[in-house]
């Protein structure tokens, strides 16, 4: 009866509005069927409008003087529709390949491309996938512009660093932020130090792995960078360096399975070449300056590092009989298996993928792994108008790695340092490369035989993982709705080193074992709210606000036992020296934000954002006002508004920003404190506490700072996208003007203030380039398509100011003969080493002994960041035959090859034992009269003195161009062909090869490597680096 | 009117959150790693410990490879050798020194008139830590020097001149002495002052000792009044006590992972980087010295004591040996033997001859006591210390004080001085002479507006006490 009632009224006030306007309802569906939530529905020419409700579906008033309606979906062609005689008009929305691409944005919020004022590049996940790279971060090398990708080594699990657009502070994170499905996701590298460590660990150790390690490359659906901070309204401070979108693969309708499986087979790809003609010893490679006679043999001396001993061969020496080739005797093929599997459920409300992957990497160094298991679970549903999404993931990621570096138990040093003569299988015990007792089989005693210390050194950890994250959003109205999400990533990463009795890196070679656990615990929330004012005519606007609460803590627990009883026994209580320390870190940050979007005619696009952060890592002022940074971009779709015809240009955009972000210091910087010191004047492990039993605490080296500001980066973009011939060429350029003030420094003072530095706002730092990207699709037919892709990117940093009177800052404690600086009119992390001394016109100025003379002053030697990269992938389909490569070139881009440098003074380099049979005149001009140097010099003191790294030597010699050009991937996959099988819908098989071929001037290994690895904000040494590898990889796609 | 509504709701809701904002960051500011506070007996450690590595460390080593003690074979230890000594080589050691002089002023204000024990050791310590500065840098910051935290102002520390620093390290020794004769104390040192346990005995002779050293390092610029003055220092430490090694002043190592004696910790990290030297080693085969097999390891043979030639890099020779180069060794500072060769070095040149011999003789068989654990033989005892007022000499004295004081960093400002024993430069050189200081570091170059300009770059140009 009521119902009745409420029917009647209805119609009677229907009946009475007939007169002016009508109603119309229908459901708004995609090409392939999907409803279309939350699309836009409006009048033509009137300020009505609705959206599409849960099921698609729309109800909207007409007035009587209308008859069009405006359909508009992101990501789908707008159409508009004249009203006929129906009242039902239900609209399919086509996509529009050309115009219109959907784009995830901060917060999740899909835009369309055409509407953002800011560079951003979609990479899809498919891309990274098909890399090859067990690590995800390294699967984006080469394929975005603005971003650098640097690997650290082909060692499982080692780091891979990513920048964007370059550098943008001293002291805190360089790195962009990670994002998966809207949760903050931790990507840090950090090393195992012990409290009374007093040295940078980066320098030795193991390389340690980036935690994007723990996802899984398959789960990732797409990742856009964001290569500004324009994200940082929505993101808060870390965005600053842009952000990668990371979104993972979501459930379908229906029910699929996707199984992928694949086998990669890793080799080095590059070594430093080795001589082979002369054995251990010394005094070879003399010269006599009164009889000019060379000679090129020494005498065969036990236990020296050095190789300039007999000829290999020479009669009566026995222990210089044979060559080896140990480098191609101690590595070995690594093996990577891949398997996924995923499983994806939906209906129209609720929709769920749940995968698992595993990896298994057997490395190129004996003894080392990586073993990676991971489940992901993706759920969204929606009921009513309330949408729920939520993901949960877990990983365990284990692996076994070697020692690395500056390291006498490092696996490069001891084996390139290794003599010719030497056989490192040739020990008598029983595996060739120890001693009868179990001990170390070495040609010098201090250094570790590296597969002894490969089997008998090794790192273990294993990382268990969990993320999550809920998200709520209701919809009150077409024109509000309220979202609500609360993320956790947290981790627990235990790791055990151990070193056997004997072994060298230790202090001393009495045994060692110690276990750090780092936890790490992130909770992330936001409260947002969007709301979609009707302004009328052609505007549309999005205004969006909200609050984030963000806080992180870290947890350091390491404990460490030396002088073990039991040999091979592993466990701190079979150690007599203890040490353990402590450290946590835990920061908090507060922000409110606002966003509104406002769009004019489908072609004019403003956004402007704002954010006010409060972070407890400030002083007491800042903490209580917090600090606030605004942006703005507009974006012009010139081809809407001119109308030009779209056959040639067809689709034109110029857009420009303008974005602010602040950033935090890094926790407990405004406090001077005290702490117990280690003293060390560098050559052993020091001095520390407790000390006999004694505990002290003294003052800090640094000083605190109670007027801390934030950093602040403002960048400058203009750029424009330009599709030409129906999306035969799409090209878009970018050029920016990245500024950083008040730079946190830590800004060194004189040591004898009884500190070194304090920390401040005083540093400046630019970065501006070009990015560039084509699309070409020269040949699209049904069964023939060749595309290519094309990136370029060139970013220019100069370091415009430090603090007042500093000209230079060392940014990492590194090598006593060389350091990465901070230098003003030079790029940031500049190689800062000994140089030649130069007169007037450039020549070297030569010592009485034919030696050139080193300038008294250290300066700049080099950059490690490349003048410009590029990546080019041309890929060709063919009746189901897809082939892809990558070529990836970067020009310029210094390293310090101190590992060649080493080598040729030890005498086992190529160079050093070719060309030990003459004298060498260094041309220059003599110190003590100025005319032409006529001193020749012996092969030793050529090898150590001039490009070795003698004392007399500078290290400007060292510094090696890093340029290349490389086939990062190629793939040759066919998709076989199926017959109409009710199950199985697409079977592909694949081979991928990294890496293949190389061509670089640099000698050594890989020109991509890092001693210091992501986990550091320098780069450029080679200091005994592991290798890099090229990857054979055969794999299998099969989807039902 | 809604949009008035709108905004009154919106600004209600930024207010409410900045409020609460501010204090979700709240109490997360201070670090649970670090303390805000430290005490006396906490500094007191600290800067002993700092003492040690300073004069066992690095410094110590440069003087034996700078007096030909030892030999620098390998790597950075070649490079000092050859007198490759640059400006960034010794920045961690001067700022470990003037971390150290700091912690100084920081137990020298935290013990106050309340604690004048612990006040007095950090005179005596800020004076030990002062003097190598000074000693191998010539002018250094003194007076405005470790007041960084009072601020800006103070970044940029003036460099005083040696002459004044020698003055104001007397003072710090003379006002220790008042501190220690101050029986009114509310704490006192104990297990926390690893180098006396807080016996202020021991402390007050080595202030003497100390301020016996200072004077006569004095000797090229006032031979007749350094030398009474040590006299009297070390008749005063006589006075307080001293009457053997049982006082000296000595770097403790416990032997754990972490308190290893630095000589040995560097065999053990940096084999074969500096071996004996062949004028040292052949010094004491010459006079048969009893104390060879104790300050030297046989060679790689395993049977003679051989040392590295000037120049060479043979690593096969000699190491410095388990007496000093065990993991416990102490490693002496200021010492009873010291002592007796300063006053004897002092009676010299003041023209007391009897008591330069009876001082000579007496720290050599002191010596050879401490360190053999027995006598010196009649033989040796006859050669070498029994000097008699006639057969005394600057040159016995001298060399005798250069064998004693081996890996001791007194030995190269006894070198400079007197310039015995007569040491060729290594032919190898960068510089044609022996270096005599070292650069100005390039920290102080870099940030400090009033280091020296130009900087010193020339490690042959001798300090104000050495000209």
């Amino acid at each position: 009866m009521k119902r009745l009632f409420t029917a009647f009224l209805l119609v009677l006030l229907s009946a009475g509005m007939a007169l002016a306007q009508r109603t119309i309802t229908g459901v708004l569906t995609s090409e392939d069927g999907e409803t279309l939530v939350g699309a836009t529905v409006k009048v033509k020419d009137a300020q009505v409008g609705t959206r599409t409700d849960n099921d698609g579906r729309y109800t909207i008033t007409v007035p009587a003087e209308n008859n069009t309606l405006v359909f508009s979906y992101t990501g789908l062609a707008t159409q508009e529709v004249a009203l006929g005689v129906e009242n039902v008009l239900d609209v399919v929305m086509a996509t529009n390949a050309v115009l219109s691409e959907a784009v995830v944005t901060a917060l999740g919020i899909t835009r369309e491309e055409r509407s953002l004022g800011y560079g951003i590049t979609e990479v899809d996940g498919k891309a990274i996938a098909g890399s090859g790279e067990v690590n995800a971060i390294q699967g984006l090398a080469g394929k975005s512009s603005g971003v650098q990708v640097i690997g650290s080594g082909g060692t499982p699990g080692a780091s891979s660093k990513i920048l964007i657009r370059g550098n943008k502070s001293f002291t805190g994170e360089n790195q962009p932020l990670m994002v998966v499905d809207g949760m903050p996701y931790d990507n840090q590298t950090n090393g195992s130090v012990a409290g009374d460590y007093p040295f940078n660990a980066n320098l030795s150790g193991v390389n340690n792995s980036n935690r994007a390690l723990d996802l899984n490359p398959t789960d990732i659906e797409s990742v856009n960078v964001l290569k500004g901070p324009a994200a940082a309204a929505l993101y808060g401070s870390r965005a600053a360096n842009g952000v990668l979108i990371i979104t993972t693969k979501k459930g379908r309708r229906g029910v699929g399975v996707e199984f992928s499986s694949s086998v990669g087979f890793d080799q080095v790809n590059k070594l430093p070449e080795m001589q082979m003609e002369y054995g251990q010893g010394t005094g070879g490679g003399a010269y006599n300056a009164a009889t000019g006679v060379v000679t090129p043999e020494g005498n065969y001396v036990f236990n020296t590092p050095l190789s300039w001993g007999p000829r290999i061969g020479t009669p009566g020496v026995p222990e210089v009989a044979n060559s080896f080739d140990n480098l191609d005797a101690y590595f070995e093929t690594g093996i990577t298996w891949n398997n996924n599997i995923s499983v994806s459920m939906g209906n129209d409300n609720t929709r769920v993928r749940l995968s698992y992957g595993n990896t298994n990497q057997e490395g190129i160094v004996p003894n080392t792994e990586l073993k990676r298991n991971s489940f992901r679970l993706n759920t969204e549903s929606t009921y009513g108008r309330f949408k729920l999404l939520g993901t949960a993931a877990y990983a365990n990621t284990r692996d076994t790695k070697a020692q690395n570096g500056s390291n006498l138990s490092g696996v490069m040093l001891g084996l390139t340092r290794m003599p010719p003569s030497f056989n490192i299988n040739g020990g008598e015990g029983p595996n060739g490369y120890d001693n009868p007792d179990g001990s170390s089989y070495t040609y010098f005693s201090i250094y570790d035989n590296p597969l002894w210390s490969a089997y008998n050194n090794p790192l273990t950890g294993e990382v268990n993982r969990l993320t999550g994250n809920i998200m709520g959003t209701y919809t009150f109205t077409e024109w509000l709705d309220v979202s609500a999400r609360i993320g956790v990533d947290q981790y627990t990463d235990e790791r055990k080193q151990v070193f056997a009795i004997g072994a060298n890196d230790p202090p001393a070679p009495v045994g060692e074992v110690w276990e750090n656990t780092k936890t790490r615990l992130e909770v992330n929330t936001d409260i947002f709210a969007n709301v979609y004012p009707t302004l009328g005519g052609k505007f549309d606007l999005r205004v969006t606000g909200g609050v984030n609460l963000n806080s992180r803590k870290d947890e350091d627990l390491f404990a460490r036992g030396r002088n073990l009883a039991v040999p091979g026994f592993y466990n701190l209580g079979n150690a007599s020296d203890l040490y353990t320390s402590q450290a946590t870190t835990e920061q908090r940050i507060a922000g409110i934000f606002a966003n509104a979007a406002l769009a004019w005619d489908n072609q004019l696009y403003l956004e402007l954002t704002g954010r006010n952060d409060w972070a407890s890592t400030f002083g007491e002022d800042l903490r209580e006002s917090g600090y606030f940074y605004p942006s703005a971009s507009l974006a012009w779709v010139f081809t809407e508004g001119l109308g030009l015809d779209d056959r040639v240009l067809s689709f034109g955009k110029v857009r420009a920003s303008v974005a602010q972000a602040g950033r935090e210091p890094i926790p407990y910087a405004t406090i001077t404190y005290f702490t117990s010191p280690f003293v060390t004047d560098g050559f052993t492990d020091g001095l520390g506490f407790p000390y006999g039993g004694q505990n002290g605490f003294g003052y800090s080296q640094t000083l605190g700072n109670q007027n801390l500001e934030p950093e602040i980066n403002t960048t400058y973009e203009v750029g424009a996208n330009l599709i030409f011939f129906k999306d035969r060429i799409d090209l878009d350029v970018n050029w920016y003007l990245n500024k950083n003030t008040n730079l946190l420094v830590f800004r060194p003072i004189a040591a004898s203030t009884g500190y070194e530095q304090i920390f401040q706002n005083f540093g400046e730092m630019e970065n501006r380039g070009w990015e560039i990207e084509l699309g070409l699709k020269p040949i699209v037919k049904k069964n023939f398509q060749w595309m290519i892709n094309a990136n370029f990117t060139r970013n220019e940093n100069e370091v415009t100011q430090l603090a007042p009177g500093v000209d230079e800052i060392d940014i990492e404690a590194a090598f006593a003969s060389i350091g990465s600086f901070a230098i003003v009119g030079q790029p940031y992390g500049a190689l800062y080493a000994t140089r030649w001394l130069r007169n007037d016109q450039g020549q070297l100025v030569i010592r009485p002994n034919g030696i050139p003379a080193i300038d008294p002053l250290r300066g700049n030697v080099g950059n490690p960041y490349p003048d410009w990269t590029m990546g080019i992938t041309n890929a060709f389909s063919f009746y189901g035959v897809t082939i892809s490569g990558l070529l990836d070139i970067r020009e310029g881009g210094d390293l310090w090859n101190g590992t060649l440098a080493r080598l040729n003074r030890f005498g086992t380099t190529k160079a050093s034992g070719d060309g030990r049979d003459q004298s060498y005149l260094i041309e220059g001009v003599k110190q003590s009269d100025g005319t032409p140097n006529d001193v020749r010099i012996s092969a030793n003191s050529y090898f150590s003195n001039y490009v070795g790294d003698s004392g007399s030597a500078a290290v400007e010699q060292t510094i090696q161009d890093g340029s290349w050009v490389r086939l990062r991937e190629l793939t040759v996959g066919y998709d076989l062909p199926i017959p109409k099988n009710k199950y199985l819908y697409r079977a592909n098989i694949y081979f991928t090869g990294r890496n293949l071929w190389l061509s670089t001037d640099y000698e050594g290994v890989d020109p991509e490597t890092s001693l210091t690895g992501a986990g550091s904000n320098v780069g450029g040494f080679d200091y005994f680096n592991m290798p890099s590898t090229k990857s054979f990889i055969f794999g299998l796609n099969l989807g039902f | 009117m809604k949009n008035y509504i709108k905004t009154g709701l919106l600004a209600i809701l930024l207010a409410v959150g900045g409020y609460s904002c501010s204090n979700y960051v709240d109490g997360y500011e201070v670090s649970p790693n670090d303390p805000q506070q430290s005490n006396p007996a906490l500094l007191t450690t600290v800067i002993e410990v700092a003492t040690f590595s300073h004069y066992s460390g690095q410094f110590a080593r440069y003087a034996a490879m700078m007096t030909q003690h030892c030999m620098g074979v390998q790597a950075q230890y070649e490079d000092i050798a050859n007198y490759n000594i640059r400006e960034g080589d010794n920045v961690n050691e001067w700022a470990s020194h003037y971390s150290a002089i700091n912690d100084c002023n920081t137990l020298i204000d935290l013990a106050g008139d309340a604690n004048p024990h612990y006040r007095g050791i950090g005179r005596v310590l800020k004076a030990m830590n002062l003097a190598i500065t000074t000693d191998l840098w010539g002018d250094v910051p003194n007076r405005q020097a470790a007041l960084g935290l009072q601020g800006e102002a103070f970044y940029n520390p003036v460099y005083d001149n040696q002459e004044s620093i020698y003055l104001d390290m007397q003072n710090l020794l003379d006002n220790a002495l008042v501190d220690f004769a101050n029986a009114n104390n509310v704490v006192l040192p104990g297990s926390d002052d690893l180098i006396f346990g807080g016996d202020i005995s021991n402390w007050i002779i080595t202030a003497h000792v100390l301020k016996a050293r200072y004077a006569n390092r004095l000797s090229k610029k006032d031979a007749a009044g350094s030398a009474t003055a040590a006299l009297g220092h070390i008749d005063a430490a006589i006075a307080a006590g001293m009457t053997g090694p049982s006082s000296d002043c000595n770097a403790i190592f416990p032997g754990d992972g972490n308190s290893l004696n630095q000589w040995y910790a560097f065999e053990a990290n940096r084999a074969d980087y500096i071996q004996m030297g062949e004028g040292f080693i052949n010094l004491l085969l010459n006079i048969n010295d009893p104390r060879l097999p104790f300050y030297a390891t046989p060679d790689s043979g395993g049977v003679i004591y051989r040392g590295t030639p000037l120049g060479s890099i043979d690593a096969t020779t000699s190491d410095v040996g388990a007496y000093f180069a065990s993991p416990t060794s102490n490693a002496p500072m200021v010492t009873f033997v010291e002592a007796k060769f300063i006053e004897a070095e002092a009676a010299f040149r003041a023209g007391q001859l009897p008591r330069a011999a009876q001082a000579h003789n007496d720290a050599i068989k002191a010596h050879i006591l401490q360190v053999t654990g027995a006598p010196a033989d009649v033989a040796y005892e006859i050669a070498q210390a029994s000097e008699t007022a006639g057969s005394i000499s600057l040159e016995k004295i001298m060399t005798h004080k250069y064998v004693a004081l081996f890996t001791q960093f007194e030995v190269y400002n006894d070198w400079r001085r007197t310039n015995i024993p007569a040491l060729t430069p290594n032919p190898n050189g960068e510089t044609t002479a022996i270096p005599r200081r070292l650069p100005t570091p390039q920290t102080e170059r870099l940030y400090n507006e009033n280091a020296p300009n130009p900087v010193i770059s020339d490690i042959t140009l001798p300090v104000w006490w050495d000209m």
